[in-house]
């Protein structure tokens, strides 16, 4: 089975193949791989199945043939059909252009690589970074760390390609930062997440706050953060050899403080979700304050 | 069935279906039995066709505009009304205030401090109280006498409150059971309290316990009045459903691990 640097390769470069079977799940690049074939041999052309394009292609033609593309989706019949005969004869087809014929099945790749093992290859899960090249190729005016944050937070090439194109029709009156791209794509900018959680372990207040401000997102997730944060520690305290991104921290908190943290975020939660506290900014304020203390002070102190 | 906490309801049942009350609110804990009496208004009323809605939007709607287009007589039950988002009550209340002739309406609902006071002006208020002893062995035994017997001496018998409870218990396999009896000794308070509030809420195939029935249970189990407390917290916030069932837990534990 080719790999897909030599399919790569082989479409990009000066003699393409004249017969390619593309399977996997990455649309986006197969539709990139087309659209390079069409601008290098002819115009793209949808063909029912392979049978048919066999039966044209082995007919004599009064006009003679352009190149042209041949894209054949999802033929079932020809995989159903395939066998070493079939292969020799589309193998040694004069093929006027390049037939790219898509599929998305495993089982239909593996009978392909096994008759086909040349023409074949699969294109799933690509590289954020070879995303990042193919969409600066795309759109060589956006900038680079934009091209750069819409690869790493898209789900493929195709959604890349589509939030990129958005982008390149509004770009001279927008300035999209890491946290907006995360909001196109409905995601939530892990790195702030993390760092507030950091910020909580370590009590740093300032930080907290700080970050609290860029927080985009249901603000109710800083207090589960916490209250997962606590139980993280509750954990280390338990068994000192456990994984967690807040092992470092685990010395600036007693059991005490641990055990009435939880009890304020969890008390502050029950308070927004019954409506008797409307700002929840407020409340995280409150929180983070608390951390200041060099004793947490216990919820009934406090009320 | 004649139920002790559902007579002075169905009393009260009898007389509203002889005047042809169009709009009843019935109250009641979790598994008193508001449905089931929903359904004996019905009967009370002769009428055949009975509909069960949620309190959702959408199936509040389609419901209405199927009734409103009916000739036979309906009873529209809105089940556990306070469960659902506010805005439900207003469409009903629409209904309600211009009921058609055919049509009757009973809502259900935990907290009647929950409905709107514009929907409790307009309907007749009947209360259900919580089950005694006896109603739920009278009900076990109407549903397999063979397996109430069996049950009956367990202590996991003791914590049920409700038809419900009855319902869930007498469905528990041998493996659920087991859990049961291992429960008090499987709680290790040196275990980190993520892991505990695990497994209070899942058994060992992975399937979610009871979770009410297994607080109770561990609330015979406690001895002191803080930890008691903190049993009667949990489960008045599984019953209000206002935090995630897994904080809720987790802060059952904090409390029974770290509270002396």
């Amino acid at each position: 089975m080719l790999s897909i640097q030599d399919v790569g390769l082989s479409i990009m470069g000066d003699t393409p193949k004249k017969l390619y079977f593309l399977g996997g799940q990455e649309y986006g690049i197969k539709e990139k791989y087309i659209d390079i074939l069409v601008s290098k041999v002819g115009p793209r052309i949808e063909y029912s199945g392979l049978l048919d394009f066999i039966s044209f292609m082995s007919k004599k033609h009064i006009i003679p043939l352009t190149p042209q593309v041949y894209v054949i989706r999802y033929d079932k019949l020809f995989i159903s059909k395939l066998n070493k005969e079939l292969a020799d004869i589309l193998t040694n087809l004069k093929i006027e252009g390049v037939v790219v014929s898509i599929y998305d099945d495993d089982n239909s790749i593996n009978k392909l690589d096994k008759f086909l093992p040349d023409n074949t290859a699969v294109i799933n899960n690509v590289d954020y970074r070879h995303i990042a090249k193919y969409i600066k190729s795309d759109f060589p005016e956006l900038d680079d760390t934009l091209i750069y944050n819409i690869a790493k937070n898209s789900v493929d090439y195709y959604q890349a390609k589509n939030v990129a194109r958005c982008i390149n029709c509004v770009k001279d009156s927008i300035i999209l930062t890491e946290s907006d791209i995360c909001n196109l794509f409905g995601l939530t900018n892990p790195s702030t997440i993390e760092a507030i959680q950091i910020a909580i372990a370590d009590r740093n207040y300032v930080k907290y706050i700080e970050l609290l401000g860029s927080f985009e997102n249901d603000l109710t997730q800083v207090i589960y953060l916490i209250m997962n944060t606590m139980t993280e520690f509750d954990k280390l305290l338990t068994n000192k050899y456990a994984s967690s991104p807040v092992k470092n921290y685990v010395k600036k908190w007693t059991r005490l403080d641990i055990y009435y943290m939880f009890n304020h975020a969890y008390n502050a939660l029950d308070n927004i979700r019954s409506g008797s506290t409307a700002d929840i900014y407020d409340i995280l304020i409150y929180l983070g304050a608390l951390m200041k203390f060099q004793n947490i002070p216990d919820l009934e102190v406090l009320s | 069935m004649n139920m002790v906490n559902q007579s002075e309801a169905l009393n009260t049942l009898t007389v509203l279906a002889k005047n042809y009350q169009h709009g009843i609110v019935i109250s009641g804990t979790s598994g008193s039995g508001k449905t089931y009496l929903a359904r004996e208004y019905a009967k009370l009323l002769n009428v055949e066709t009975f509909y069960l809605v949620s309190p959702s939007m959408s199936d509040v709607r389609s419901v209405i505009d199927m009734c409103t287009d009916a000739t036979n007589d309906i009873v529209l039950c809105v089940e556990n009304l306070d469960n659902g988002v506010l805005q439900v009550a207003y469409p009903l209340l629409k209904f309600i205030e211009d009921c058609p002739k055919n049509l009757y309406i009973v809502i259900t609902c935990f907290n009647i401090r929950q409905i709107p006071d514009t929907i409790l002006s307009r309907c007749a208020l009947v209360n259900i109280n919580n089950p005694i002893s006896a109603d739920l062995d009278q009900y076990a035994r109407s549903v397999n006498n063979a397996e109430f017997t069996r049950l009956k001496s367990l202590p996991i018998w003791q914590c049920a409150k409700s038809f419900s409870d009855v319902d869930t218990i007498m469905k528990l396999d041998s493996e659920a059971l087991a859990y049961f009896d291992n429960l008090q000794s499987s709680l290790d308070m040196k275990s980190p309290v993520s892991s505990i509030a695990w497994k209070l809420q899942y058994f060992e195939n992975k399937t979610p316990t009871p979770l009410v029935l297994v607080i109770r249970y561990l609330m015979h189990f406690v001895v002191s009045p803080s930890h008691t407390r903190s049993c009667i917290d949990c489960l008045n916030a599984l019953a209000t459903s206002r935090i995630s069932q897994n904080a809720i837990i987790t802060k059952l534990v904090f409390d029974l691990k770290y509270l002396e």
